[in-house]
């Protein structure tokens, strides 16, 4: 068993947007839509004192998924293997009900196939043992992939390094989710978002 | 969140349709309510209920693969099916039986098994929105608005029912006290209808996670207030309140069709509030 997931290195992050672009063309994603945003967070404080980081936004492959549940095909699924939750295209009446489940508002409807789509972390290139396209193409290699429950394995060891108080998550309002943000306060302060 | 028209009128027709049927087996059972109502009630209730089916088929994306459901019975898409198909087999079955000259006691028993359906996709219509996401939906008062909004719907619509149809009355003074318990009833429901829609209110003022666009204030005094104030309150609670009023004067039939007609739209307005207070707790806004 595993856990395969990101955590994503807010000190590192520039901003290029390069994850959004992939994102989008190695998953076809359509245009209007997103799997993988990047926020600019702030800038907050006065000038001088002010600070601002980028916070990318995608499905947070949550441990205890909302979407999972209210899906009536179970289209949507949590992956025993790797805790991964992906979108049985062939499965999915396009009922929406986990759009509105996830607290992120990450899935999108795709208007032309009629059915749910969101970040599979390039489930169709792990496959074949590569990353997905968003931690490739990362310029500052602020995307860490690998298995959570692995404590040799890239993210064990980003979270290992960080300190304590510098990692983050999205709000957990039941549904775990498994990314993780490192965020020093001498780059920028977390900024809780509710 | 995008208001989602077709889950809009599904609910607001599976609750008129349910409340109908319901109604209808409620007012037979405790008021001796007039068998010439019941045959007409129930197809309005069976129509209804197929009208707002067919509303729900066109929100989905691909209705091919709708058997799909059968895999998750705990989903409530599966809940509202399930029940909404049962509830209008046992009407039409009902019909054939009663065509068929079945016992009195067979009718009984048919109708009053149909009222579980009624009650468990009423239910469902609003219990499937309580998603922890989407806090102006996570309230328990949510499902009890569509109970409510069934059971005043459905005995305005039913008395409406029993109004046009009065000229069919063998004795007309037998039916008069009757339809008196039936009015107070009636009212009674429609007023904890009101305390429904104000307990909603004060639910969505006291839900976790605040915010401008799921706020009781954007419902009371904002954007939404016309719709609540307007056709929610107004229509949907003073309407039936006028017409059971004037019940006893020249002109009730039309009084209270015209105020079950007002209570469908304010089933729908409140269906729009609801969406359009149904912000998930963050929004990165993936879809433009």
């Amino acid at each position: 068993m595993s856990k395969m997931t990101m955590v994503i290195d807010l000190d590192r992050c520039i901003g290029c947007y390069a994850c959004e672009i992939a994102c989008k063309q190695e998953n076809d994603v359509a245009l209007g839509s997103y799997w993988n945003k990047v926020e600019t967070m702030g800038p907050y404080g006065d000038f001088p004192h002010v600070e601002m980081y980028f916070l990318p936004t995608m499905c947070q492959h949550c441990d205890s998924p909302t979407c999972v549940s209210v899906c009536p095909t179970h289209a949507t699924h949590q992956r025993e293997e790797d805790g991964i939750v992906l979108v049985d295209r062939d499965k999915c009446i396009g009922c929406q009900y986990c759009a509105m489940a996830c607290p992120y508002g990450a899935r999108t409807f795709n208007k032309k196939q009629k059915v749910v789509e969101k970040c599979t972390l390039c489930a169709h290139l792990q496959a074949v043992g590569d990353k997905p396209a968003c931690v490739k193409c990362c310029s500052g290699g602020a995307r860490i992939f690998g298995d959570a429950d692995d404590p040799a394995s890239d993210v064990s060891k980003a979270l290992a390094e960080a300190d304590a108080d510098a990692i983050h998550s999205l709000p957990d309002v039941g549904n775990q989710p498994s990314i993780r943000y490192i965020l020093h306060s001498k780059i920028a302060t977390w900024k809780d978002l509710i | 969140m995008e208001i989602q028209w077709s889950l809009v009128f599904f609910a607001a027709f599976i609750c008129w349709g349910a409340g109908i049927y319901a109604m209808t087996v409620v007012f037979r059972g405790l008021f001796k309510a007039p068998e010439r109502i019941v045959a007409p009630a129930f197809v309005v209730a069976a129509v209804t209920v197929v009208v707002g089916a067919i509303a729900s088929m066109t929100h989905l994306g691909h209705i091919d693969r709708i058997f799909g459901v059968l895999s998750n019975p705990g989903s409530g898409i599966f809940v509202e099916g399930l029940s909404a198909a049962l509830l209008v087999m046992i009407v039409i079955v009902y019909l054939v039986a009663e065509a068929r000259k079945a016992s009195a006691g067979t009718l009984r028993a048919l109708a009053i098994v149909g009222v579980v359906p009624a009650f468990v996709v009423t239910f469902a219509v609003g219990s499937s929105y309580l998603m922890v996401a989407r806090p102006a939906w996570n309230v328990v008062v949510l499902p009890l608005v569509s109970i409510t909004t069934a059971l005043s719907l459905g005995s305005v619509t039913v008395l409406a029912i029993d109004a046009l149809t009065a000229g069919r009355a063998k004795d007309a003074d037998v039916e008069a006290p009757a339809a008196k318990r039936m009015d107070a009833f009636a009212l009674a429901l429609v007023a904890v209808h009101a305390v429904a829609v104000a307990a909603y209110a004060v639910s969505v003022a006291t839900a976790p996670y605040q915010d401008a666009s799921r706020s009781a204030a954007r419902m009371l005094t904002g954007d939404m207030a016309l719709l609540f104030w307007g056709v929610v309150v107004v229509l949907g609670i003073g309407a039936p309140l006028a017409a059971l009023l004037v019940r006893n004067r020249k002109g009730a039939s039309v009084a209270l069709a015209a105020a079950a007609v007002c209570m469908v739209a304010a089933a729908v307005a409140f269906r729009v509030i609801m969406f359009s207070l149904g912000s998930s707790i963050i929004d990165f806004g993936f879809t433009l």
